[in-house]
């Protein structure tokens, strides 16, 4: 075959498939577009990011999280919701809430913050890092626009709250590092109106935004994912020393916390690690902050690394209670006593709970119906 | 006899099908999987036939045989730790991107040889038409010989390594030895003490890579099977049941358990009988010991797996184990018991053997076995307890319309399973108190399904949620256009960057639709301008190897979501179709005559129009038979069309290359395997797609007359 007339002939199929692609056959073609897609962008918003700097050379570097991710014109940062527009580094999440649900306060978890309430959880899309074993990765590694998005001002949150009678807003499931200022004017709304605001959050955030955050939030409940610095590395796509210092600083407030660990198995299940982190904890957290050890079930990428046996859920139990650590709970181990409440000095139990029940709350005014001795939180 | 045409038929159907096998098995692969190995290895056989077929490239086909002999062992064993060269860990899912690359770039070495075989064998004989034949024929006749063995021993007798070791050896025993004399015995009687080493030893090999492969996990059985590699794995007193490099089951793991058999006891606390689809060892059985009353009967294909689970646990409970595929059963079996429940455990419709239980063909037969107010119930892994993504609510859909269309009354549960019952009763409008009353009423009490998380689950907002996602689609499921695995690939894509934009592209962009409109052109283009006789020879070697492996793989689809198995048959139906081929060139060489392309198309279009009538009516256990007939028919036309393309191309041309009508071919084969079942099977279904392989069947047959 000629050079010249295989080139002409492949001319004539570009030429064909150019076609295809313009709208030259719309009857065709018109039904295989997604149309959501395109409504879907419109609703992203525009309201302008806080603790950002514009950057001489041009474009700006945002503030919000350890990454300090330099964006250019048009561009967005890591979470994928943060974007450069001619400068001004918008918020693309404010208002637009992709999951919502009531759910148990246990379910957060949090033990020692008003036992057996409900939380009214939201979130947007996004998330400042990417965990392999991510239970919500289908919003939180999604961008806004690839979400079913509601229009949820922060109004609209404290009135929902209010006619359901819903004394605490989590913000939950994704990062609410990344939709910080619509997290932080809810929660400033919620407090002038009595409904609190607890954050379950992976720490890795500034130092800056947390400092003027926590005021307004009542509870901060920590995924503390590994002890080990390459474990953040290959594993969450993050780094653990912003995050150990987040956690002393939201403890150095006052603000109520507690930390969650994740056991993946054959990832971060040693003793070793469980010595090393129930260390950390006492020392600087001190023995009264409680330690709750989550089951890992397949998940995400991790979808065929099998769920953590009890026994090494028990094994770390046992070992952070042998450091001192007063308040270690198991969780999705229903009927386990370890996800109970005792008290460290008479052994009683204060709260029974069974997953998401609570069955008998001895506590009275922070202490130990039995011992008086003072119980941390808030009941 | 052509030896060496024979050794290569042999070791090529070898090469492509363990490497396919040991592919799909290590990588999880699904079919677009499948398409995409296949189209890399077709390609790489084709680049080592031209690369080969240049004179100035002349390399020995000793070398090349006792190369290939060692790359198909050592590529098998990098295949199995593939994952772990690419940073993947333990238990990470590959994303198709990554497998794609893998399976094309570890595939490449076996089929550069393979291809460079064909050329090198092809320059040792005289006049090139001839010679090509010939090498065609024997090559043919080895690869039926070497399908078949395969098809016999690998999964019964031999692992999938032990089976490469044993071939490699074959291949060199018969290369160097001298068959033509008398003194064979001594090769023999070496041969069979070792391929008896390689039976007793591999077995420890195989462990041996697993123990590497799930360290620190302990692997306490490792087997292969009809329809792939099992390993069971233990820590910390749990065991883990992995299929293929994916985790089937886990024990003890009570809340996957509790979900898996309690819920439809909501509905109907009176079942007794159950039938459960799947295996039981490690998932329902953990409470069987609670609910004596009940009698569970279990189906799954896998008989040598039973084995090896009953070596390890204890069988508990009341228990029935079926070794045979669910759909055989029930299309064939009197319903002389029925059962009150029928559970689908299938995991992920993410194959075309797992979603083919959500099609009205199975539903329906399915149907046959329930008792009156039977329940068929489906526990998929769908999380919806926070949240549904779009692409997630459209699978559910999916599910939820293909279940509606063959039951009167479907119900659904958002949670971290999201569970699907479907009854022609009326049984699914129970309040959440009674549910609960009714589970605290069994003689097991339920630790996830009770009141302490059952609230939580039915909570009004997730309840609304998985109602809209429910009714986010209007598409079913079926066997002639099966949208779930499709649909499962788009969900999946999410969790890889590169996937998510090459997979959505792929199935919601039309720019696909442009690739055979490109072929067609090109074809127009060609004949109608110069009228060329021989060029269009060129075109048919395409036509054949496009058409031909359209219907393979349309042929291989129609087999898999019938039959359940694929991987353990793919040898004897490749074989078979590698015969017709021998055949279908040698008796087209013998018959001499001019102008074979004519009967040759009309034979194809016949076929093809006989596929289209009888392939939904085939009973299973016919199947095999059904397909192995067809491919052979469809390959004697192509052998045919191969010997008409030759004559055309190379009649009275000594000294053009003789591997290019050879790579044409292969690159039609490449697009063939590619084209229908990865990208245009979700869009067209099976009904259009041959449909559209009788318009170019057609085309080819116009463009013939022109040029003749």
């Amino acid at each position: 075959m000629e050079r010249r007339f295989f080139l002409r002939c492949l001319g004539c199929s570009f030429l064909a498939s150019a076609m295809l692609q313009s709208d030259f056959f719309p009857e065709i073609l018109g039904g295989l577009k997604s149309a959501e897609a395109y409504s879907l962008t419109k609703n992203l918003s525009s309201v302008e990011a806080r603790y950002y700097k514009k950057l001489p050379e041009g474009g700006v570097e945002c503030g919000i999280c350890p990454r300090h991710c330099r964006v250019t014109d048009l561009e967005r940062g890591y979470c994928g919701t943060r974007e450069n527009r001619a400068n001004v580094y918008h918020t693309l999440v404010y208002g637009l809430a992709c999951s919502m649900n009531i759910d148990p306060i246990e379910k957060k978890p949090l033990f020692h913050f008003y036992p057996g309430t409900t939380a009214f959880s939201l979130a947007t899309a996004g998330c400042n890092v990417n965990c392999k074993f991510c239970q919500n990765w289908d919003i939180s590694q999604s961008r806004p626009e690839q979400t079913d998005n509601v229009d949820l001002p922060p109004k609209e949150v404290i009135a929902i709250c209010r006619n359901q009678n819903l004394p605490t807003i989590a913000y939950t499931y994704s990062e609410p590092t990344i939709f910080y200022e619509y997290m932080y004017d809810i929660a400033e709304l919620g407090r002038s109106n009595s409904i609190r605001s607890v954050m379950i959050s992976n720490g890795y955030m500034e130092t800056e935004p947390l400092k003027n955050l926590l005021p307004v939030l009542n509870a901060v409940k920590v995924d503390l994912k590994s002890i080990r610095e390459d474990y953040y590395k290959n594993i969450v796509g993050g780094e653990l020393k912003p995050v150990l210092d987040r956690i002393i600083q939201i403890k150095k407030s006052g603000t109520w916390l507690e930390l969650v660990y994740l056991i993946v198995p054959t990832l971060n299940d040693t003793p070793e690690e469980f010595r090393e982190l129930a260390g950390w904890v006492k020392t600087n957290l001190g023995t009264d902050t409680p330690l709750h050890f989550s089951r890992f079930y397949p998940q995400y990428l991790l979808k065929n690394l099998p769920p953590t046996p009890q026994k090494t859920l028990e094994t770390a139990y046992q070992i952070c209670r042998e450091t001192g650590l007063e308040y270690v709970y198991l969780g999705n181990l229903p009927g386990h006593p370890a996800e109970s409440t005792y008290c460290p000095q008479c052994g009683k139990i204060l709260i029974e709970r069974k997953g998401y029940r609570i069955y008998q709350n001895n506590i009275k005014g922070n202490r130990c119906y039995n011992c008086q001795r003072n119980i941390p939180g808030l009941f | 006899m052509n030896r060496k045409a024979f050794l290569l038929g042999f070791y090529s159907i070898g090469g492509q099908v363990l490497l396919l096998r040991e592919l799909v098995s290590s990588l999880h692969g699904d079919e677009l999987f499948l398409g995409t190995a296949l189209f890399g290895w077709l390609l790489s056989v084709a680049s080592g036939a031209y690369l080969a077929g240049k004179s100035r490239l002349s390399v020995k086909t000793g070398v090349l045989f006792v190369a290939g002999a060692i790359a198909l062992p050592v590529m098998l064993v990098i295949v199995r730790l593939s994952t772990l060269m690419t940073g993947h860990l333990i238990g990470e899912i590959t994303p198709f991107s990554t497998a794609a690359a893998i399976s094309i770039f570890f595939m490449s070495p076996v089929g550069l040889i393979s291809g460079a075989l064909f050329s090198a064998i092809t320059r040792e004989g005289y006049r090139p038409a001839l010679s090509i034949v010939q090498v065609y024929l024997w090559e043919g006749i080895g690869a039926f010989v070497g399908g078949g063995l395969f098809t016999l021993l690998v999964g019964s007798y031999l692992s999938t390594l032990a089976m490469a070791l044993v071939l490699s050896l074959v291949v060199i025993l018969i290369l160097f030895s001298d068959l033509s004399h008398k003194r064979t015995v001594m090769p023999v009687i070496v041969a069979m003490a070792l391929v008896a080493l390689i039976k007793s030893y591999t077995p420890y090999l195989d462990r041996y890579i697993d123990n590497f492969k799930y360290r620190p996990y302990q692997v306490e059985s490792s087997l292969d099977t009809h329809y792939g590699h099992q390993v069971i794995l233990s820590k910390d007193s749990t065991l883990t049941l992995v299929t293929d490099n994916s985790i089937e089951a886990a024990y003890p793991d009570l809340l996957t358990a509790e979900n898996l058999l309690l819920p439809p006891l909501a509905y109907r606390p009176d079942i007794k009988n159950i039938l459960h689809i799947g295996r039981i060892e490690f998932g329902i059985m953990q409470l069987a010991d609670s609910l004596p009353e009940i009698k569970i009967t279990a189906i799954d294909a896998r008989g040598s797996l039973t084995d090896a689970v009953e070596k390890i646990m204890s069988k508990a409970g009341q228990s029935v184990q079926i070794n045979d595929d669910p759909l055989a059963y029930f299309t064939l079996a009197s319903p002389l018991i029925k059962y009150d429940l029928i559970i689908m455990n299938i995991g992920e419709p993410d194959s075309y053997r797992s979603s083919r239980y959500l099609t009205a063909r199975f539903l329906n037969a399915a149907r046959r076995f329930l008792a009156p107010g039977g329940i068929i119930f489906f526990p998929s892994h769908y999380d919806t307890d926070r949240n549904i993504s779009q692409e997630k609510g459209k699978l559910l859909s999916i599910i939820y319309n293909t279940l509606k269309s063959s039951f009167t009354h479907v119900a659904s549960w958002p949670g971290d399973l999201t569970l699907f019952f479907a009854s022609d009763s009326a049984l699914f409008e129970v309040p959440v108190d009674t549910i609960l009353q009714r589970f605290s009423a069994l003689g097991y009490a339920p630790r996830f399904l009770n009141q302490d998380y059952l609230p939580d689950r039915f909570e009004s907002l997730k309840v609304s949620r998985l109602h809209d996602a429910l009714n986010s689609s209007s598409q079913v499921n079926s066997q002639e256009k099966p949208v779930l695995v499709y649909n499962q690939a788009i969900y999946r894509s999410k969790i890889d960057n590169l996937d998510k934009t090459i997979i959505p592209a792929l199935y919601r962009q039309p720019w696909t639709l442009a690739v055979p409109l490109m072929i067609i052109v090109f074809f127009l283009t060609l004949i109608f301008r110069k009228r060329r006789r021989r060029e269009f020879g060129l075109f048919l070697y395409f036509a054949a190897g496009l058409a031909s492996l359209s219907l393979e793989l349309i042929s291989f689809y129609v087999f898999q979501s019938s039959a359940g198995s694929l991987y353990s048959q793919i040898g004897a139906l490749i074989g078979a179709f590698m015969l017709g081929l021998a055949l279908g060139t040698y008796f087209s060489v013998r018959a001499n005559k001019e102008h074979l392309e004519f009967p040759a198309l009309i034979l194809f279009i016949a076929a093809v129009l006989f596929f289209s009538s009888t392939y939904r009516s085939v009973p299973p256990r016919a199947l095999l038979l059904y397909h192995l007939l067809f491919l052979f028919t469809v390959a004697v036309i192509t052998g045919s069309l191969f010997v008409a393309a030759t004559a055309r191309y190379y009649f009275g041309r000594s000294e053009s290359n003789r591997g290019t009508g050879y790579a044409l071919e292969l690159v039609g084969s490449a697009l063939g395997a590619l084209l229908p079942i990865t990208i245009f099977l979700p869009f067209l279904g099976i009904p259009w797609l041959l449909a559209a392989i009788l318009i170019f069947l057609a085309l080819s047959l116009v463009g013939a007359t022109i040029t003749r």
